[in-house]
Parts: C-alpha cells; structure tokens; sequence
C-alpha cells in the first residue's frame, strides 16, 4: 500500500501534558491531509504522557505510537520513528513544539513545484513560557558553506525517506546534533535543497530544550555538532579542522589543514599611488605587498604587481626590495582598465589559484592563504571573499546582497566590526551572490571558463560581474569571515558609479539578481545594507487562505 | 628655505661630541614620542570607529523601532 506523502517523527520523553497536547493538535490541524505521526515513548515514567499519546492514536488513524522497554535516548527514538515511517517524506518534530497549520502544505506545494527536492527546509520562530511567539528565523536559501559553522536549517526539517535510510538514519555517535549529522548526510546527496520562506515552526523556549536553555541545557549537543561537522569535512575531502565559537556554543569555524599547498599568484593592479595610512605617507602597493611578505604564513605564492606607466621606479625598486623572487612586475601601457589590469596579471602568473587584490589593503590575518585556499579548492567554489575593515575597524565588507532592482550593495557597511549581525551572518561562513573583487581568491579553472574580467566595466561592478558569471556556470561564492584584511578604500580613485555602469550590470543579470537567494523575502529591504527584521505577519498565499477556510473549525 | 638649511647644517657641524650626543639622544626622544602620540591617535581612531560604527547599527534599526512605536501607539489609542 502506498503510504501517505509525509511521516512526521516525534521521540517523546517525559513532555509536559499542556505542551504534549498542543504537539498533537498542530498536526491534526494541518490543512494538507497527507500525513502520519510516528510517536516513539522512549519509556516515559510519567503516566499522563501514556494517557494523552494513546488518546491521540484512538482519535486519528493516522496517527501511530511505539512504546520502549528502557530509555534509549533521542537518537534510538528517533531511529524506532523512522522504522514506523511508511511517508515519500521524513518530518522532524520535537515533542515540545508545534507545526503551523499550513506548514506540509507549503512544504508539499514547494515539492510539487521541484519534484527533484530531497530535502526542505522552513522559516521558524520560538514560543516563551507565556506562549508569545518571539525570534522569527527568516533564513536564507541553501548555502552549504553556512551550514558548516552553523546548523542553520534547523526546523522544519523535511527530508525525503529513501534518502535518510539510505545514509543510515540518525547516527548515535552524534547525540545531541544527531539532525545535523543528518541533514549533512542527506545534502552530501540531494539532487535538489528547498527553502520555503514562511514561519512554519514554532519552537518552544524550555529550560531543558536548546531554543531555551543555550549551552547550559545540552553541554554534549555542542561537540557532538563539532565532530558531527568533521566528519561531514573528512567526508567530502574539505581540507578542514573544526573549531567551536568562542563567545557563541551554536557557532562553528572551520580552520585549514591543507595537506598541499598549490601555488597561489596575488595579482595586484597599481598605478604606485601615495596615501596617508596611521598618520604616515605610504606608497600604498608596496605598504599592501610589505604586510603580505610579513605576515603570510603560506610557503607557495608569488606576487604579481601590475602597474602603469605612472608608477615610479623608485616605487617598482622597493617593491623588488620587499618581495625579492617572489615578485613579478607586469607592465600595463593601455588606458586606464581595471579589468584589463587584472586580465594581464592572470595571464602573465602561473598559479593555480588567483587572488586578486587591490594595492590598499593590508593583511591582518596571517593564514589568510591556507583559508582562501581551503575554500577555493573545493568542487562547485568560483570564488571566494574575506572581511575587510576600514582602517578605523569598521566593516567595509562582510558580503554582497542584490536589491533595489539588482544592485548590489555591501552588507552591515560601516558597522562597527563586533557587529554579528542578523542570527550572526556577519561572523560566519555563508554563501552571497557576489563578494568583493579587493580581495578574491578565484580558482584558474574557474577564471579561465568564464573569461576573466569584462573590460567592459573597467572601473566598477567588473567583480560583481564576475562573480554572477561564475553563478551563471552553478559555483558558488564564498564569504570567509575569518580572513581578515584592512581595507584603504578608495584612496586611489573616485568610488562614484556612473548611471551607464549601473544599466550594463542590471542589463546583463537582472533576471539572475531580481531575488537575491541569500537574504529572505520576509525581511524588509530599505536600501543596499540587509535592513534589520522583521515583517512579522507571513502573508499566506490565497490558496492556502481558502483551504485554512475550509476547515473545520474546532469547538 | 636653502638658506637656513645651509646655516643649519654649519650649526650642527660646530657643535661638541657631547652635545651632538645630547642632541641625537634628544631626536630619539622626541621620535618615541611622536610614535607614543601616534599609537594613542590611532587608538583613539579605533574607538571613534567602534562608536560610528554603533551609531551606523542604530541609525539602521532606528526607522523600524519608531514604526514599532507608532504602530504600538495606534493599538493603545
């Protein structure tokens, strides 16, 4: 017999009568009927939770309870749910919270619309102990390189049932993150990642659950997410160790191991220019290649200077002073080009991956590198960006998002620098569409097949183009918020934007940055900076608006 | 002006060992200094950056709490 389209799978142990309850009215409130819950007693003592859980499976035929001989703990419950699973799809709901009544409706209409979807993920928000609804979590699309250093997806999680057995289930190895280790497992193979942005789950703040406890009430969930990332690194081949937060236990850095160190050109485009920096006149290139020699812990790199005709020899003598053999000097004799500068430097460097730098920065991070390399030598990376600061500290880029008609604009910009930002997108890795061109590691491979630079734009938005370009071919970009580097901003030339620039790039990308995947609809947008929260009434779409309408009201 | 320096240089160039000494101890001085100035400058930079940068975050959030207000206001009234 084919079973129904969702199995919902709920371990319960010891769960307050109250909050058992209103679990089980939100399931048999949803307005989409396709469902089952599987309810595993991991051998509650207390007997209201056999009373109410037998109730619930006398009045609803869809819904099924197991009983456990001892406690096994969440990860055996879980796996027992999973056995009574006969749904296409696995939904994960804990014992203490509760679904919106549209939630699988939504989820069932996304997977219409993307058959291919093996796993979905939903907006959620957390209810406190007086039952007000607080958090909202608007969450971005699928961005795999966040959901290293912060499990991000959380709930609803829907993933489909061949897949899960396939990876072997919940892992008890994991206890505590074992839905991490899940879902990692699950998108390592998905052939497609949903985010439907609408708050669909409410997570109840308990001191005894993580929304409301933090670290306190489940030290072990912590490192068992650490170790559960790991193995999703060992597994994948990333050259990566993971490291804990300091100040936040939900949040995860992932610190290079790399087993090779592949050459790395630098290609830095200068015109020799002069600039105050700390109260001191510098030559701004050679300040920039200085704190490269000086600080760069990586042992294969060479540094590809590309100057103009107005660069002075004395400049072009000091900079073979500081960086000796490493150094190569590339004359450029054109007009004024950015993108021809940068274009000329690829082509005379022989690195397998190029890290485009402007002439006014200053490394603050000294295996900034090894980072840059860790994440541009994994398959499906076509770029990858850092955080750079003012010389002040404040942020002058933690990532790029398309608004206002696909413009782009730098997130948090002028921020001070302890900024975290919204559920701490400022301070962990995470995908965007475009990250700045000041300083970008791009694989060759990736830069060859896209062209390099379009000269077309040979002063702005050539990096935003170039990194849609690499969008358009599927490779992701990356924003490392650990590596770290000043940022002189625009000391060398005016930062203005023509209007004919800001029509070339809308022109050439608009369909692509109409919807930017990394912010969320639900979060309001005034201008380029990702404009705090929130719109807390998710509009539902009308169809579901008549299908709420149509059900039976409850007495 | 070339004048001065000229006649600066023959100052220096009369002076005693002992002076010179003092002299060059005194330069010294006065280089640690401007450093010591320096870093307190750019200190004081990073602070008045920490502060603007605050200042930035509020002035972003601030649109939304006054319409939070107005619309908490509206509810009351």
């Amino acid at each position: 017999m084919r079973g129904p389209r969702f199995s919902i799978i709920t371990p319960v142990y010891e769960t307050p009568a109250g909050v058992l309850r209103a679990m089980l009215r939100s399931v048999r409130a949803q307005s989409f009927p396709g469902w089952e819950l599987c309810l595993v007693d991991d051998a509650s003592k207390q007997s209201h939770v056999r009373r109410i859980l037998d109730e619930a499976q006398r009045s609803d035929p869809r819904i099924h309870v197991r009983r456990r001989e001892e406690n096994g703990g969440i990860v055996a419950a879980s796996n027992d749910a999973l056995a009574m699973a006969r749904g296409e799809f696995i939904a994960m709901l804990d014992h203490d919270d509760k679904l919106h009544p549209d939630a699988l409706a939504l989820v069932d209409e996304a997977i219409a619309a993307s058959p291919e979807a093996d796993y979905v993920y939903t907006d959620e928000d957390k209810i406190d102990s007086l039952g007000i609804h607080r958090g909202p979590f608007f969450k971005p699309d699928w961005s795999p390189e966040r959901m290293r250093t912060q499990m991000y997806t959380c709930h609803l999680s829907v993933m489909r049932r061949s897949l899960v057995e396939e990876v072997g289930g919940f892992d008890a190895e994991f206890e505590g993150s074992q839905d991490w280790d899940l879902v990692l497992k699950v998108t390592e193979r998905a052939r497609a990642v949903l985010h439907v942005p609408r708050i669909l789950y409410h997570w109840r703040m308990l001191e005894t659950s993580a929304a409301g406890g933090g670290e306190a009430a489940k030290p072990w969930a912590y490192e068992a997410g650490k170790r559960a990332v790991q193995a999703h690194c060992d597994r994948i081949g990333l050259s990566a160790r993971v490291e804990r937060d300091e100040e936040d236990p939900g949040l995860y850095h992932l610190q290079p191991a790399l087993s090779e160190h592949p050459p790395v050109s630098i290609v830095i485009p200068t015109a020799g220019q002069t600039r105050e920096v700390r109260y001191e006149q510098v030559v701004l290139v050679a300040h920039c290649v200085r704190s490269i020699v000086e600080t760069s812990t990586y042992p294969n790199y060479e540094i590809v200077c590309v100057y103009d005709d107005a660069t002075e020899r004395a400049v072009l003598d000091e900079l073979r002073e500081i960086a000796g053999e490493r150094l190569r000097l590339v004359r450029y004799d054109r007009e004024f080009n950015f993108s021809a500068k940068v274009n000329l430097g690829a082509a005379s460097s022989e690195g397998e991956h190029l890290l485009l730098l402007n002439d006014d920065m200053e490394v603050i991070t000294p295996d900034w590198i090894e980072r840059m390399v860790m994440y541009s030598g994994m398959e499906g990376i076509g770029a990858v960006g850092a955080r750079l600061l003012w010389e002040d500290g404040r942020l002058q880029h933690a990532g790029v998002l398309f608004e206002n008609g696909g413009l782009p604009g730098h997130i948090y910009r002028g921020f001070s620098r302890a900024f975290k930002g919204y559920s701490n997108n400022a301070v962990i890795a995470q995908n965007y569409m475009a990250v700045t061109g000041a300083c970008l590691m791009t694989p060759r491979d990736a830069y060859e097949e896209v062209e390099g630079f379009t000269t077309a734009l040979p002063l702005n938005y050539n990096d935003m183009d170039y990194c849609l370009k690499l969008r358009s071919k599927g490779l992701r970009i990356v924003y490392d918020p650990d590596t770290v580097l000043f940022h002189f901003e625009s000391s060398s030339r005016s930062k203005e934007v023509e209007d004919w620039e800001m029509e070339l790039l809308v022109d050439r990308w608009l369909p692509l940055t109409a919807v930017d995947p990394y912010t969320n609809p639900n979060l309001r947008h005034g201008g380029p900076r990702l404009s705090a929260p929130f719109k807390w009434a998710v509009r539902r779409p009308p169809r579901l608006r008549q299908l709420a309408a149509r059900r039976p009201r409850r007495r | 002006m070339p004048g001065q320096a000229k006649s600066s240089n023959r100052d220096a160039q009369s002076i005693e060992p002992d002076d010179r000494a003092a002299l060059l101890d005194e330069i010294a001085r006065q280089k640690e200094e401007i450093q010591r100035l320096r870093d307190l400058l750019i200190a004081r930079d990073a602070e008045l950056g920490a502060a603007k940068g605050r200042l930035a975050e509020l002035t972003e959030h601030s649109p939304r709490l006054r319409s939070a207000v107005r619309r908490l206001g509206g509810r009351r009234g």
